[in-house]
């Protein structure tokens, strides 16, 4: 994968975002010890991915992640995704799912 | 999400109530003080790879591409006496190991003796727990911290396989 604009982080959510290489090589072979950990892309895109570096897992599957499509549509849908952030992480605050279902109204 | 290895120190400061005998076993049984700062381990041997040529089918990538692309991490990456073969009859016969879990340790933010297990899993082409196919995003240093914007020389990339040259 490879940054999208040489890698700072979005105005608006504060997240970088990678993307697939348009033109890659097939593979790259590396040692494992330069593996540092297992990281968590939020999609954006198809091709397109938010490093997810603020909040953890715990809480993303818990608040941001709607399996039947709700709340991770409205973190797709573009203009919603700053509401959101600015929602979930100023100083490391979270909303509970009742305080997040008040604002979609 | 991860699992998290404790210390004995980390677990009387966080108050918990631990029978005696618990205590005394765990300061018997006590192993090296910290783990090595970059552990990692290999786990889930797959059956029936056993060269470059079952590798690259396994994972459904052409000899020729796997051949190509261990010559230039061997040029590029490991020392001379290390180097692999670059005769096109010796490479693709060396023995090969698939593995499909590698465990890291990582130093829990705050902590000090106390990691997180992370499994990064990389199933190939095949399906996991009769799902899709899982082949985890892992965070690799790429370069120095001058690199990559705010990922300071960290990149990120998909697993495709794990594997040992014998």
């Amino acid at each position: 994968m490879s940054l999208v604009d040489s890698g700072p982080p979005s105005d608006v959510h504060s997240l970088v975002t990678v993307q697939l290489r348009d033109v890659t090589r097939e593979l790259t072979v590396v040692n494992i010890g330069t593996i540092l950990g297992v990281a968590h892309l939020i999609p954006e895109t198809e091709r397109r991915w938010l490093v997810n570096s603020r909040i953890n897992l715990r809480t993303f599957n818990g608040i941001c992640w709607d399996h039947r499509g709700g709340l991770y549509n409205k973190i797709n849908s573009g203009s919603d995704v700053a509401w959101m952030w600015a929602t979930l992480l100023p100083d490391g605050a979270v909303a509970s799912r009742s305080q997040l279902g008040d604002k979609r109204v | 999400m991860c699992m998290r290895l404790l210390n004995l120190e980390f677990l009387q400061r966080a108050g918990a109530d631990l029978p005696t005998e618990i205590v005394e076993h765990l300061e018997k049984t006590r192993p090296a003080p910290t783990p090595p700062a970059h552990c990692r381990i290999l786990k889930g041997r797959r059956d029936n790879i056993h060269d470059v040529v079952d590798f690259g089918r396994a994972c459904d990538i052409s000899p020729e591409t796997i051949c190509w692309e261990l010559i230039q991490y061997s040029r590029l990456s490991l020392p001379p006496e290390r180097r692999l073969p670059e005769n096109p009859a010796i490479l693709p016969a060396l023995l090969v190991e698939l593995l499909t879990i590698l465990e890291i340790l990582v130093l829990a933010f705050l902590e000090s003796g106390v990691y997180n297990i992370y499994r990064a899993r990389c199933t190939g082409a095949r399906l996991f727990r009769n799902q899709t196919c899982r082949n985890d995003c892992v965070w690799i240093q790429a370069g120095g911290e001058n690199m990559y914007g705010a990922l300071r020389g960290r990149l990120l990339a998909r697993l495709i396989s794990l594997f040992k040259i014998r």
